[in-house]
């Protein structure tokens, strides 16, 4: 049962790695966090469990198209030639995450509009330790 | 509460010489700096009898850059600091910043009289995607660099969002660049003291002589607008993007009740603040303005007894052009949506109403991180004394302001200054 596990990074990166975006819920208070917090960022209250928000839409809040980017991107093939989107995305309940995004052309940002409905798609990269999943959108 | 519990006072200030330089490394940069401070000292300074308070020292991650860590002792033993405390204090690009308002607050207490407050950072020693990494480790490295952030990325984020909340347009962000490049053409130890007029017709000789296609450019934006202001992380150009720098700053505090014994116009820091916010731009309630600035600011106006219309200089962190304009909103220069206007009227150039980044900015002097925040104090006190040679505002200013950001905005400094 994912409710039982403790609210850690590394579980949260687990799941990613089930691709299931999961956040925290506050028993108390109701309010969501994501990434998920130990500690409400709202009431406080250390009283948190997991909640799914896998299949949540969400709409773009903000966003850049990277020309240069870190060593690990640049190994992942993506340079001056071969940009990048990636930005914040507001969920429908309120809680934002930052992700790659997918299904846009980073080379024409003008036809990237803030406020564009999006919806969950996890990227797959291969890294030394194996399969990573991480969090990215694309045109819902 | 909110105050200090005595007057405390900068007697002396120097600057290293911005740039890249493959032949010195932070313990060279920092006594360059170092000397420079002492040389500025009006009335001298013997630095084993007088300073009793040692060293706070603002460096981000010389760990990541040159693979050195434990920078306090190292760089103290070097000026004859030593046996007296030396901290290093981290707070990304605000890391000088940090240590300064710590040195601050420690004369302030009564623990020292004299301290010796420093900053430095060797940036070049890596090729730009291991800076672009080493910088990422400033942002949140699981929840934002593993998924494409990058510094020009996020302040690129917020500039996106200007954009699109207040029409703010790459034009504005151009002004920004154009103004600062005018100033730190008039300060030797900028990095690149060239005007961007200047550079574009460099350009233009250069292609001249390879006997290529002389580009068509007439004005600064012509040049700005072309494939030779490449899109580093678009909206955000490369001339949007502060430079890669070697460079250290120093300064000396001292009690206000001893400054005198150093200089006659001692420069009293009257205000102080500090704020944070989530390392994320996720986690924010807004991407067009930075939480911790507007607390660092509200702190050390209220501090000071100030008002932003009291600022008669101020030196922003320009670590890209887009944050001097969130900047000037957030320290209340300027309205939310209006600071581009300001920067279109000349508002913020050596002659406006506030000028802003006197000394080229982090966009033309350069901006070795962790030494950014000293810099910048090291200028407002030029300008208070009078001493800012060619670059030196006019009418005699009496208040001035640095604001010192690090991260997208995770941690802010601001601290205001008058002349006594």
């Amino acid at each position: 049962m994912s409710e039982e596990k403790e609210i850690l990074q590394s579980n949260y990166l687990n799941f990613l790695n089930e691709k299931k975006l999961m956040g925290s819920k506050c028993k108390k208070c109701g309010h969501v966090d994501l990434p998920p917090r130990k500690i409400c960022s709202k009431c406080l209250s250390s009283d948190t469990g997991w909640i799914d928000l896998t299949n949540l839409s969400g709409k773009l809040s903000t966003f850049s198209c990277v020309y240069v980017g870190t060593k690990r991107f640049l190994d992942r093939g993506f340079d001056q030639k071969n940009p990048y989107a990636f930005g914040v995305v507001t969920l429908e309940n309120g809680a934002a995450i930052t992700g790659l995004l997918q299904g846009v052309d980073p080379k024409k940002p003008e036809t990237i509009k803030i406020g564009m409905n999006l919806k969950l798609k996890f990227v797959e990269v291969q890294t030394p330790a194996g399969l990573q999943v991480d969090v990215g959108f694309e045109p819902a | 509460m909110g105050k200090l519990a005595r007057d405390v006072a900068i007697i002396g200030a120097g600057i290293s010489h911005f740039g890249q330089f493959p032949d010195k490394q932070n313990p060279d940069l920092w006594v360059e700096a170092f000397l420079d401070c002492v040389k500025n000292v009006d009335k001298g300074i013997d630095v084993k009898k007088d300073v009793d308070g040692g060293l706070y020292f603002g460096n981000f991650t010389a760990d990541l850059f040159t693979g050195q860590g434990h920078l306090g002792p190292m760089l103290a033993d070097l000026v004859g600091l030593t046996p007296k405390g030396a901290t290093r204090f981290e707070g990304a690009c605000a890391s000088s910043g940090l240590a300064f308002r710590q040195a601050v607050v420690a004369v302030a207490s009564g623990v020292a009289d004299v301290v010796c407050v420093g900053g430095v950072e060797k940036m070049t020693a890596l090729p730009t995607a291991g800076v672009t990494e080493a910088l990422a480790a400033a942002a949140d490295v699981v929840y934002e660099a593993r998924v494409g952030a990058t510094f020009p990325g996020l302040y690129a984020n917020v500039a996106s969002a200007h954009f699109n909340k207040y029409g703010t347009t790459s034009e504005d962000l151009f002004r920004v660049a154009i103004k600062n490049h005018e100033n730190g053409k008039l300060n030797p130890k900028a990095q690149m003291p060239m005007t961007i007029t200047d550079i574009m017709n460099q350009k233009i000789e250069k292609v001249k002589k390879s006997g290529g296609e002389v580009p068509n450019w007439k004005t600064d934006f012509d040049f700005l607008k072309s494939s030779s202001n490449p899109v580093i992380a678009y909206p955000l150009r490369l001339f949007d993007c502060s430079l890669i720098t070697d460079g250290a700053a120093c300064l000396f505090l001292a009690a206000a009740s001893v400054a005198k014994k150093f200089t006659d116009t001692p420069i009293l820091v009257a205000g102080t603040g500090q704020g944070s916010s989530s390392l994320s731009l996720h986690n924010r309630d807004t991407f067009t303005s930075f939480i911790a600035a507007k607390t660092a600011a509200d702190q050390a106006y209220k501090m000071a007894n100030a008002k932003p219309k009291d600022i008669k200089v101020a030196e922003v962190h320009d670590c890209f052009t887009i944050a001097e304009l969130v900047a000037m909103e957030d320290l209340g220069f300027a309205q939310a949506g209006k600071a581009a206007e300001m920067v279109k009227n000349g508002e913020t150039k050596r002659d406006g109403t506030i000028p802003i980044n006197t000394d080229g900015g982090l966009k033309s002097k350069g901006h070795p991180v962790g030494a950014t925040g000293a810099a910048q104090v090291v200028e407002i006190y030029k300008q208070l004394k009078g001493i800012a040679d060619k670059r030196q505002v006019k009418g005699n200013p009496e208040v001035g302001l640095a604001h010192n950001l690090g991260g997208s905005g995770g941690t802010c400094v601001v601290h205001v200054f008058k002349r006594k």
